[in-house]
């Protein structure tokens, strides 16, 4: 299918895979995008172009049949609450089949086997689990709306990543971020597998399910096809500050599994390492002065003594950035350990062979224009 | 006597800003809200608790001393004569006019009309922008080297229509929409610049990156300035830091009252917070705005110094726009072999 002349709708369109994939289809072909916007103040990377926005919801079914009753091609790539992803793509791929739209391609995600890319779940036709994370099983249930859509009719093609990255990446900017506030660690010394998607290969991949027929009623996986660790991938952004950045790490080993619930004792001394019960302490005066007797015996601990202690109490060890020697007590998010612990690097021979998706950008390059935009945008300095 | 005042312009800005701090004014009454969707205006009633008069049409505007404008830029000039020809006294949002054209027709009838015209430049009433200014002169910085402003901040402002994004109506992205806040105070420390040169990111819709190089002839000596502004991330440590040969002063993003100098006191680097007053206290910057509105119309000073650098930053920003270059995107290009609109 030729991409010239036809109208794609592209919902969720202010986000990363959806501003991109807006510049391409603007600046790069004769195709008439429109992006849908839930927040207008979002938009502002595709406000760069004159591409038609329309301000509204996904959940807007009077919008949404308007919109997709003039469309031949929609990109569905919403993200955000359960609802919206579920009962957002629903409405969406429903519409779809009704006005026939030549081809709908869903932006699912590989978390659908949970945000932890496990060696049991690399290739497209293992069955789908629900592990509690909200975002993981939203996915599956969106999946498995698209997959009745498409059982009735509808021209679909659902597409999975897991770690896009490149320019205006919120990786990337994450990381940045965090190292200033002295906040970034690896988990299990960064030995996971990243899966990482470049964003222009995504994109590539986009618009080949769109352009290519075989690719109708398919799941695929997609990624940029190199066995990246998060090491590397962290240490790539780390290099571009020209000076040492040294990773601590997290033991993945010492929190409690996907989906189990944290025990007394866990949360016993969660409370004691947090904020709360610092401020609960200082309103005591006789604690008052014990807890700064204590806190002040601590704070002159040697540097690899108090990371121990926040260890056993649970709290997430930060990151020591040698440019910034402060001793933040940060929190790390224990979606991120589960998702950085992971070891299975995801098989793409299905949408290789499929319809012969290669990852154009490989790491090097993708790396070299990240680095050009983050330079630009002033997280070098 | 109260200041019988209309607003014109239903939309975010009038909910969050400036319907508050007219409320809580004694020497406002509010006497109209005006917009062609009446439904934002009974929203307004609603939220507030009022229940002022809705108007659809500005010709059914009732007796009224003064109004907010509040409406997209591009609709600022004729709506603005209009009420200044009437001897209305206008509080205009910022950006005053989409051309320096416009602005400048907007002071002539103020001054014809009689009535007051200030610009929503809330900046102004920061503390910290009278404060940077003192210290500028009194010299405790020395001679001024140089001058670098960075305002990275993800843009969230939900605004209720596409105009923001639409060059026919908005004249510009970042830097017309929010970046022109700290032109009109860059304007204010170092008067205008004798030469600028600006790039941005833009296509052929609005500027979300900007980056600016401008020269000031500013106490006595030749400083030069880099401006950069973006809408879509955000960096840590927004500020405007000034360069001098005995020290070195920063004013944050978001912080109104202080001025951070840091100098050299016996051989290590000491940082000194310079506030005008001891308190922690909030500044409302549209209080500020509405208690200043009043005291020019008492006064009678149709144009305020505030909207004569108002009417400056306009002219530096349409300047920039003048001297435009594209800045090179290469992340941007890359995998569009035959880029067929660029």
């Amino acid at each position: 299918m030729d991409l010239s002349g036809r109208k794609i709708l592209i919902t969720g369109a202010s986000g990363f895979v959806g501003s991109r994939i807006c510049e391409r289809l603007y600046l790069g072909s004769d195709a008439k995008p429109t992006a849908l916007i839930r927040n207008i103040g979002k938009a502002s990377r595709i406000g760069r172009m004159r591409i038609p926005m329309v301000k509204g919801d996904v959940l807007d079914p009077a919008l949404m049949d308007r919109l997709i009753g003039d469309a031949e091609i929609v990109i569905h790539l919403v993200a955000g609450s359960r609802q919206s992803i579920v009962d957002g793509t629903r409405l969406v791929a429903r519409l779809c089949r009704k006005h026939k739209v030549a081809r709908f391609v869903h932006m699912s995600s590989a978390a659908v086997y949970g945000i932890q890319a496990n060696e049991d779940h690399t290739t497209e036709d293992a069955p789908l689990r629900k592990t509690g994370n909200p975002y993981s099983d939203a996915k599956i249930e969106a999946e498995i709306v698209v997959r009745k859509e498409t059982e009735k009719g509808l021209s679909s093609v659902v597409l999975r990543p897991r770690i896009i990255w490149g320019p205006y990446s919120s990786w990337v900017q994450s990381f940045y971020h965090q190292v200033t506030d002295n906040a970034f660690c690896l988990v299990d010394d960064g030995k996971g597998a990243c899966n990482t998607i470049f964003i222009d290969n995504l994109v590539d991949a986009t618009l080949l399910s769109i352009a290519n027929d075989k690719a109708v009623g398919n799941v695929f996986f997609v990624t940029d096809d190199e066995k990246i660790s998060w090491r590397e991938f962290y240490g790539r952004w780390a290099s571009f500050l020209g000076q040492e950045v040294r990773f601590l790490s997290v033991d993945s080993s010492r929190y409690s599994a996907p989906g189990g619930k944290p025990g007394l004792l866990r949360e016993t001394k969660a409370f004691l390492a947090s904020p709360a019960w610092k401020t609960l302490l200082m309103e005591a005066p006789v604690v008052n002065r014990l807890s700064r007797e204590v806190f002040g015996f601590l704070s002159r601990l040697p540097e690899e003594r108090k990371i121990s202690i926040k260890d056993w109490l649970g709290v997430d060890r930060p990151e020591k950035n040698l440019r910034y020697p402060k001793d933040p007590l940060v929190t790390l998010d224990p979606a991120r350990i589960q998702r950085e612990s992971g070891r299975g690097y995801t098989n793409i021979e299905k949408i290789k062979t499929r319809i012969g998706y290669r990852p154009r950008v490989d790491f090097r390059t993708g790396s070299e224009l990240t680095r050009e935009w983050l330079a630009f945008a002033g997280f070098l300095g | 006597m109260r200041i019988k005042t209309a607003v014109i312009g239903c939309g975010a800005i009038t909910r969050l800003s400036h319907l508050p701090s007219i409320l809580q004014n004694p020497r406002f009454e509010l006497v109209a809200l005006v917009d062609p969707d009446l439904d934002a205006g009974r929203r307004l009633n609603q939220v507030f608790g009022i229940s002022v008069p809705l108007k659809s049409d500005m010709r059914d505007l009732p007796l009224t001393d003064a109004a907010v404008v509040a409406v997209p830029p591009h609709l600022h000039h004729d709506l603005c004569t209009a009420l200044l020809g009437k001897g209305i006294h206008v509080l205009c949002e910022k950006p005053m006019a989409t051309n320096v054209g416009e602005g400048k027709g907007m002071v002539r009838a103020a001054q014809a009309g009689k009535a007051v015209l200030l610009v929503g430049m809330q900046k102004q009433y920061c503390p910290n922008t009278l404060l940077l200014k003192e210290i500028l002169k009194d010299g405790m910085l020395g001679k001024i080297k140089a001058v670098k402003l960075i305002s990275a901040v993800k843009s969230q402002w939900d605004t209720a229509n596409l105009n923001r994004f639409n060059p026919d109506h908005s004249r510009g992205g970042v830097l017309f929409e929010s970046g022109i806040h700290w032109i009109y105070r860059v304007v204010y420390w170092f008067g205008y610049p004798k030469r600028i040169h600006y790039a941005d990111d833009r296509f052929d819709g609005v500027e979300v990156n900007a980056l600016i190089d401008a020269t000031f002839d500013a106490y006595e000596q030749e400083i030069s300035g880099s401006i950069y502004f973006s809408w879509d991330h955000k960096l840590h440590g927004n500020k405007i830091t000034i360069f001098g040969e005995n020290g070195v002063a920063e004013v944050l993003e978001d912080d109104n009252s202080s001025v951070y100098v840091t100098r050299e006191i016996h051989g290590g680097k000491k940082i000194m917070e310079i506030r005008d007053h001891p308190g922690k206290e909030k500044v409302d910057l549209f209080e500020l705005q509405m208690d200043r509105f009043a005291e020019c119309i008492e006064e009678r000073n149709p144009v305020p110094e505030t909207t004569v650098v108002a009417l400056d930053a306009l002219r530096f920003v349409e300047e920039c726009y003048l001297h435009r270059v594209p800045v090179r995107q290469p992340w941007v290009y890359h995998g569009i072999d035959q880029g067929r609109r660029i």
